[in-house]
């Protein structure tokens, strides 16, 4: 039995998912939105009294954080590495001068914000990490945003707690986690939304676990100085990406892997974007601007048509 | 006044006794150079033998020998290197999906 509790949280739609026998709710989904209550108040740069602004506000000074944030860090220091610096937490100050200083909900669709400029930007290897006591030092002209790091990690780890009771899925906005086949043996189904027209699917696949992440510019964008802007930064000009990219979806070994690699082969743009899909041998599909889409060759193996 | 003699052309019946004696000949050529006559037999389908790995095929003869190789696939086979789609586009439409990705929402 399928049993299923949306909510949310990070600014974003949640989904939890539950494959448990019986008709009754169970009340493992229930505390789920807890969780992602506890890790917003610690990733999220939108509230002032997170563990997160702390930090940022805190730069120059060893602060010791937590474990949720200590784990996140890690785990964006490490995506930097993987996508060759494209996707970085080190993008913080380029968003807000982009205009993307608010909660997405609480932006005008049209505004006039700061005058765009590139933003100064820190160099990750020059924060000070103690694993000892996770402390973290910020140098001072350095603040952290994990954007969809955090949602993905989130979504991975909600996932893995409610396994523990059966087969589960976590939808954090977007970043599905998987935890293993459905109790009758199956795939999960998973839609691509059209991003011309966000009531279809593009295409479905049928996952048994790992992650599938979305990346795109149709939907967190506004206009600044009559100039659409949206929140995909690409650190190279710390301006938001120029790409012909519109979405990008990616199959990953969890949802945080699929997060960062679509946000890579969004930035890079689809010659390059597929072809670093296809070198490292994952599944994605690009949706572009003019609406052609490419397919990596992996993704066959979970497109039901 | 005599009546004018009944001239007959012997000509037709030359014509007629040797078409006849070639046929007579043909027929007794047929009859002893066939031998004993075979039963008739009902056709009957015999499945072809397939194969199990390769068929190897060796021609002799003529300025060098030839290697003919048929490779055959039994059915099993063929079904488990078609891409995981086609099977599906046969068995039904595509289940409703428990969820969707899309850009952050």
């Amino acid at each position: 039995m399928i049993h299923k509790h949306e909510f949310k949280a990070m600014g974003c739609h949640m989904l939890a998912v539950l494959d448990m026998p019986g008709e009754d709710q169970p009340a493992q989904l229930e505390q789920v939105p807890s969780l992602f209550e506890a890790w917003e108040q610690s990733l999220s740069r939108f509230r002032e009294t997170s563990e997160l602004s702390q930090l940022n506000l805190s730069a120059g000074t060893p602060v010791q954080v937590s474990e949720t944030l200590w784990d996140v860090l890690q785990e964006s220091l490490l995506s930097e590495r993987r996508s060759l610096g494209l996707v970085t937490p080190a993008v913080l100050d380029a968003l807000v001068m982009a205009g993307y200083d608010r909660s997405f909900n609480q932006l005008a669709p049209t505004s006039s914000y700061l005058t765009f400029d590139r933003a100064p930007v820190g160099l990750l290897s020059e924060i000070l990490l103690d694993e000892s006591n996770r402390t973290v030092c910020l140098p001072p002209d350095l603040h952290l945003d994990f954007g969809g790091v955090a949602k993905g990690w989130a979504a991975d780890q909600a996932a893995r707690k409610l396994s523990a009771f059966g087969p589960a899925l976590v939808n954090a906005g977007g970043d599905i986690a998987i935890s293993g086949p459905q109790s009758n043996g199956g795939a999960w189904p998973i839609g691509i939304t059209n991003p011309f027209d966000p009531e279809e699917n593009l295409e479905t696949l049928m996952i048994e676990r790992g992650g599938v992440a979305t990346s795109g510019k149709d939907y967190r964008r506004w206009q600044q100085d009559s100039v659409w802007q949206h929140h995909i930064i690409d650190p190279r000009t710390n301006l938001p990406a120029q790409t012909d990219v519109l979405t990008a979806t990616v199959v990953a070994p969890s949802a945080v892997a699929a997060e960062v690699a679509a946000k890579v082969a969004l930035i890079s743009g689809s010659g390059a974007g597929l072809a670093w899909l296809e070198s490292n041998s994952l599944a994605g599909m690009l949706v572009l601007e003019d609406g052609e889409r490419l397919y990596s060759q992996r993704i066959s193996e979970y497109l039901w048509s | 006044m005599q009546t004018r003699p009944n001239i007959k052309n012997h000509d037709d019946l030359k014509v007629i006794i040797t078409a006849f004696a070639l046929t007579l000949t043909l027929a007794f050529w047929n009859i002893f150079s066939s031998g004993a006559p075979k039963p008739v037999q009902a056709a009957v389908n015999v499945e072809p033998i397939v194969p199990q790995a390769a068929q190897v095929k060796i021609l002799l003869g003529g300025p060098a020998p030839k290697t003919t190789i048929i490779v055959s696939r039994s059915n099993g086979a063929q079904q488990q290197n078609q891409p995981r789609q086609n099977q599906r586009q046969v068995q039904q439409a595509a289940p409703q999906p428990v969820t969707r990705t899309a850009s952050s929402k």
